[in-house]
């Protein structure tokens, strides 16, 4: 039992690393929760710096709130990197056994977690069903008559954001998954000068928190060399840069489970090296791929921190729309938009894996275990 | 239209946290067309760089890969018309048995009614029917293996490079595949270099056999000459077992030499063995196997030892007997229903052929 335990923990490693590193980024650099919730009556650091550079024009002051943001998330990231690095985890060898199914906790263990686990599930619909029977009414809690009048503001007012937000989300991910997939790849099969700086540089936009990148980005490319100010650019390279890392640690994850000498069987049996990359190595990482590209459309549509800085009259957001409508108390608007986009990211969500079902249907047969 | 392969001093170097490691250190051999050569060795010896060199997985940091007339040593993988057995099989999991054997195919673009034909053919060729829908982890490692062989079989390649194929599989199942594959080796008449730490398996398949030791080729030869006349300490030790003294060369008379151990004075000849030159007063080791040795009762002339311990196991019983020098020396002695036993303590006279001992430099 100890054994199992301890070879699952080992084999999940990267996997619990990562969660930890998620978890404590996204703590700490949360924008949107405590810029609702809290307002000035739990100050944090990134709301600060929003607020001192939105409220008081002051751009300087805010990125030296942010500059602080930096030392904690800094230190979980090389923490991390120190955790899991120079482990070596082949899991998918051509030789192939009858996989092992992982054995269960125990019936009280799974018991417990199942309570435990439907609880947070039960919370979960409950705020999305608050959210959607809000964006019905006309006044939450003072007027609940019902009402399509926010949604007709959706589909006038606010389909300029939902539009933009869309479009950016979309050429994000494709830009995304491809630079991921290309990153993973150089940085963990090609003997390639300065790789390992690559990932490091390419992880260190994820780990920072999102208001820091903000400014970052806005005093970066409003003069100089590159002005991007106001284009939908900016926030697609922001978007890539800093949501990619998903992609391309997913990449580099299922990569290292992957026996190099399934590649070299595609080469020595005649396949080129871009055949070899298709036909072999694109599909085994097609789980990877498959995340880095969720991942990159949900937080390319929801991304806020971040992105909030550099919305314009020419492109616009609907998570900064939705923010403005709660400043405005259009709380019921605020909630027809929250319903749309959630709809989109759904309906996204099943579309990528249907279209990844369509592309590699191998992979998902493995996944189903037949 | 098999080929042979040359290997020009071949030379491999991996540097790694700027430490330089010499794993191939100037190789040359040749393989005939149609010829099984394993390359045996102990881990790390170079054996399986040097199969990866001429499968164009890694680059020579020196020396050249010359398959047939064609020097292919900057020459990619993908263009090498080589077939590649990995230990681990290398098959696809994402594809079906057939899938993976129509792979080397359709990469080539053969048309899908061939790639059919000679999928089925070559499936036949190692004995698997009926499995082509099948995915890879739904197969035992037998069935996997011959799949491998079949992957590579339908390309028809001009060499075949196996690394350590058979390591995976378990003791019945490895003497039958390579039974098998050496069967098939001799029919295709397909060059073949086999890398194995299995001198069992060595000795079983090769028509030659180059054994290497820390990146060098201690010696190239057939396995009975191998076994007969090892070129080195290192061979002798390795390829089966052997007892070794050592002991002075303290005279050389025409094709025999007197070498003086534990005040004993064996006369061994020279000239049959190897090209070494002697000189009176080296230092000389003496290779003798187990089997050489005859067991008898004691006289005054003879080399004396006790039996430490006895071994039955079956077809022979295998001695350890500590002679005078404090030396243990190893005996076999093969099973007869009238053989007679030693018992342990007992003192035995140990007899040997002189013709049976290779004398070799230090």
């Amino acid at each position: 039992m100890a054994g199992i335990l301890y070879g699952n923990v080992a084999l999940e490693h990267p996997g619990l690393a990562n969660a930890f590193l998620l978890l404590f980024g996204s703590s700490l650099a949360d924008f949107a929760t405590p810029l609702v919730m809290a307002g000035h009556t739990f100050p944090v650091l990134p709301t600060q710096a929003y607020m001192q550079i939105t409220g008081m024009y002051d751009i300087q002051g805010g990125a030296a709130i942010s500059f602080v943001l930096l030392v904690p998330a800094l230190i979980a990231y090389l923490l991390q990197r120190y955790w899991v690095e120079g482990r070596y985890y082949v899991t998918v060898s051509g030789k192939a056994g009858a996989r092992s199914k992982p054995k269960g906790a125990g019936t009280f263990a799974e018991a417990m977690m199942l309570a435990v686990i439907s609880l947070i599930s039960l919370f979960i619909i409950f705020l999305y069903s608050i959210i959607f029977l809000g964006s019905l009414v006309k006044v939450w809690g003072v007027d609940n008559s019902f009402t399509l009048e926010n949604y007709k503001y959706v589909f006038t007012v606010g389909w300029k954001a939902v539009k933009d937000t869309v479009l950016i989300a979309i050429v994000s991910t494709i830009i995304g998954s491809v630079l991921g997939v290309a990153i993973g790849y150089l940085v963990n099969r090609k003997e390639l000068p300065g790789g390992k700086a690559l990932e490091f540089v390419s992880l260190l936009n994820y780990v920072l928190p999102g208001t820091v990148i903000g400014i970052a980005y806005a005093i970066a490319f409003s003069s100089g060399p590159i002005v991007l100010t106001g284009t939908m650019t900016i926030i697609v390279a922001l978007c890539v840069s800093r949501y990619d890392a998903t992609g391309i640690r997913a990449t580099t994850a299922t990569l290292k489970q992957i026996d190099p000498s399934l590649e070299e069987a595609s080469l020595s049996l005649g396949a080129s090296k871009l055949t070899t990359f298709r036909k072999v190595t694109v599909p085994l990482i097609a789980p990877a791929i498959a995340t880095g590209t969720r991942y990159l459309f949900v937080v390319s549509m929801t991304a806020i921190s971040a992105t909030i800085f550099l919305v314009s009259v020419r492109w616009s957001l609907l998570t900064v729309r939705i923010l403005e409508c709660i400043t405005e108390l259009l709380f019921a608007q605020a909630a027809a938009l929250s319903v749309v986009l959630v709809l989109i990211v759904a309906l996204a969500m099943w579309a990528i894996r249907f279209l990844f079902s369509m592309l590699y249907p191998n992979y998902y047969r493995e996944q189903r275990g037949i | 239209m098999s080929v042979p392969i040359y290997l020009n001093h071949l030379t491999k170097i991996f540097y790694s946290d700027g430490i330089a490691f010499k794993a191939v250190d100037d190789v040359n051999l040749r393989i005939d067309a149609g010829e099984l050569v394993t390359l045996l060795g102990p881990s790390g010896c170079g054996k399986t760089t040097i199969l990866r060199m001429i499968a164009g997985f890694e680059t020579p940091t020196e020396g050249k890969v010359f398959i047939g007339k064609r020097d292919v040593t900057d020459i990619a993988a993908n263009r090498r018309n080589i077939g590649f057995v990995f230990q681990n099989y290398a098959l696809f999991p994402h594809m079906t048995v057939f899938d993976n054997i129509a792979y080397g195919l359709k990469v080539r673009k053969l048309p899908a009614h061939e790639i059919k034909r000679r999928v089925t053919e070559a499936l036949q060729m190692v004995n698997l029917e009926g499995v082509e829908s099948r995915f890879p982890n739904q197969l035992s490692g037998g069935e996997q293996q011959r799949v491998a062989l079949a992957r590579i079989l339908v390309i028809k390649p001009q060499v075949l490079l196996m690394d350590e194929p058979l390591s995976n599989l378990d003791a019945k199942l490895r003497i039958y595949m390579r039974a098998e594959i050496r069967q098939l080796q001799k029919r295709l008449g397909t060059t073949c270099i086999y890398v194995t730490h299995d001198q069992k398996e060595a000795l079983a398949m090769a028509d030659r056999i180059a054994v290497l030791n820390e990146g060098k080729v201690e010696q190239v030869a057939t396995p009975f000459e191998l076994y007969a006349n090892p070129a080195s300490l290192f061979v002798a030790d390795f390829i089966g077992q052997a007892n070794i003294f050592k002991g002075k060369a303290i005279s050389i008379k025409g094709e025999y030499m007197d070498v003086l151990f534990h005040g004993f004075i064996f006369t061994v000849p020279i000239n049959a063995q190897r090209r070494f030159k002697f000189n009176v007063g080296d230092e000389v080791a003496l290779v003798v196997r187990p089997e050489s040795i005859k067991l008898s009762n004691v006289d005054d002339r003879s080399l004396k030892g006790n039996v430490v311990s006895k071994v039955f196991l079956g077809d022979e019983i295998e001695y350890a007997i500590e002679i005078t020098s404090g030396n243990l020396i190893r005996v076999t002695e093969p099973y007869s229903k009238d053989a007679r036993l030693y018992k342990e303590g007992e003192t035995v006279g140990l007899y040997l052929d002189s013709s049976d001992i290779k004398a070799l430099p230090v």
